[in-house]
């Protein structure tokens, strides 16, 4: 069994349909957002190629929002959340 | 001048930073990220054999641009997603997501240029635990710990501590489910209420009572910039993170003591690059947190002296140079 799967590091995490009646002790006094299931999904940033850079429709660049404010796990849309830190580092083989 | 081979996402604004930085300085990059494999990068590599077989040869190419091997000088690798075989099975693509991990992956993985950070060095420096072993040995100060999925462990250990205890997620800080994201942060322990420990591993630590404010320390290629975090409120004094509005930030020498012992750590992981976090106490003494191998800076590279990006830039330039 492989610990640590060098490539790539990590696979997105999954969107489960409801938690069950147990649930792991790190998620007691978790920060708890809810998303309305009828509202439209705010544009992503578009990658341009030539520029090997990211910026959204209204041409905001994507490097704007990272220095506004940190992007942290529960930031809104222009600062999205972040799946590097504290992250699983890898899958189990 | 070589080029610079940058692995990452589309949409990481401080992969971003870091390209811009190398255009401005006009140094080539070529970017790319796993999950265009096979569709939106194509590659050719060949090994010639032979007693003087050197590295491996051939390009990669994207509908863009394309890079010689060989000219690749360095490597920035952050945080690239899975490899996509739209239109397989699921169990040919799990024959292809093998194949492309061993294939491509064994190419890049093997150039034998200066990485920041090589994946297998950055996977295995993402263990917390190991991270402490290895900070402890390298010189710099840890707190007690317990990693348990014992209840009666934790009590035990908190009478063996004598002081309160905080917990910390392992692994990924956030579970979404239909409609819900959950957020997971530091946060004291109850030990009345130690419901669900039995579900996995799980972080306690002694909680620091003499707190005098926290310090991220980015290191870039050995150097150590020290970025000193006040924070404002009482969420954010237990983890800065829950309230980013509360925190004020300023540039810190790092001491000479705990920068040696960082190089240390650094050396041992095989890392060049990485986010060091550190509580400083009301006596001055600097106590190892965390570090964070593909760790957040692009948050403060316009809140301190020094911009983070273009150091990054500068030591992959210097690299290719």
């Amino acid at each position: 069994m492989r610990i640590a799967a060098p490539f790539p590091l990590q696979t997105p995490a999954p969107v489960g349909a409801r938690p069950g009646p147990v649930r792991p002790y790190a998620v007691t006094g978790a920060r708890l957002q809810t998303a309305d299931p009828q509202a439209v999904p705010d544009p992503r940033p578009v990658y341009d190629p030539r520029t090997q850079t990211a910026a959204y429709a209204d041409g905001t660049p994507l490097t704007a929002m990272a220095t506004s404010k940190k992007t942290n796990p529960d930031g809104d849309t222009k600062n999205p959340p972040q799946h590097d830190e504290g992250a699983d580092p890898g899958v189990f083989e | 001048m070589r080029t610079v081979l940058v692995v990452d996402g589309p949409h990481e604004a401080a992969t971003d930073l870091i390209v811009q930085a190398l255009t401005d300085r006009a140094v080539p990059a070529f970017r790319m990220d796993t999950a265009q494999f096979p569709a939106e990068v194509e590659l050719s590599a060949h090994h010639r054999g032979g007693p003087a077989a050197g590295p491996w040869e051939g390009r990669l190419t994207t509908a863009c641009r394309s890079v010689d091997l060989a000219d690749i000088g360095a490597v920035y690798w952050n945080r690239p997603q899975q490899f996509e075989f739209p239109g397989l099975s699921v169990a040919d693509e799990h024959w292809a997501r093998g194949a492309a991990r061993i294939g491509l992956g064994g190419v890049l993985t093997g150039l034998p240029v200066p990485w920041m950070n090589h994946p297998s060095r950055a996977a295995a420096a993402e263990f917390k635990p190991e991270q402490l072993r290895v900070a402890a040995a390298a010189g710099l100060d840890t707190l007690p710990t317990l990693v348990t999925n014992s209840a009666e462990e934790v009590r035990r250990f908190a009478k063996e501590v004598g002081a309160p205890l905080i917990t910390k997620p392992l692994g990924i800080p956030y579970i979404a489910h239909t409609g819900q994201v959950e957020t997971m942060y530091t946060r004291r322990v109850d030990l009345d209420e130690l419901d669900g420990i039995e579900t996995s591993a799980h972080l306690f630590q002694e909680e620091v009572q003499d707190k005098a404010y926290e310090v991220r320390v980015i290191v870039i290629g050995g150097a150590c910039h020290g970025v000193r975090i006040d924070a404002g409120s009482t969420a954010a004094g237990l983890d800065w993170r829950t309230d980013y509005d509360a925190l004020t930030y300023s540039s810190v020498a790092v001491p000479c003591s705990v920068a040696a012992a960082i190089r240390t750590y650094m050396k041992w992981m095989g890392l060049t690059y990485a986010a060091h976090d550190f509580v400083v106490r009301t006596d001055g003494r600097w106590t190892f947190y965390e570090a964070n191998p593909s760790g957040q800076f692009a948050w403060l590279n316009e809140k301190v002296e020094f911009p983070l990006a273009d150091t990054i830039a500068d030591t992959l330039k210097g690299w290719c140079t």
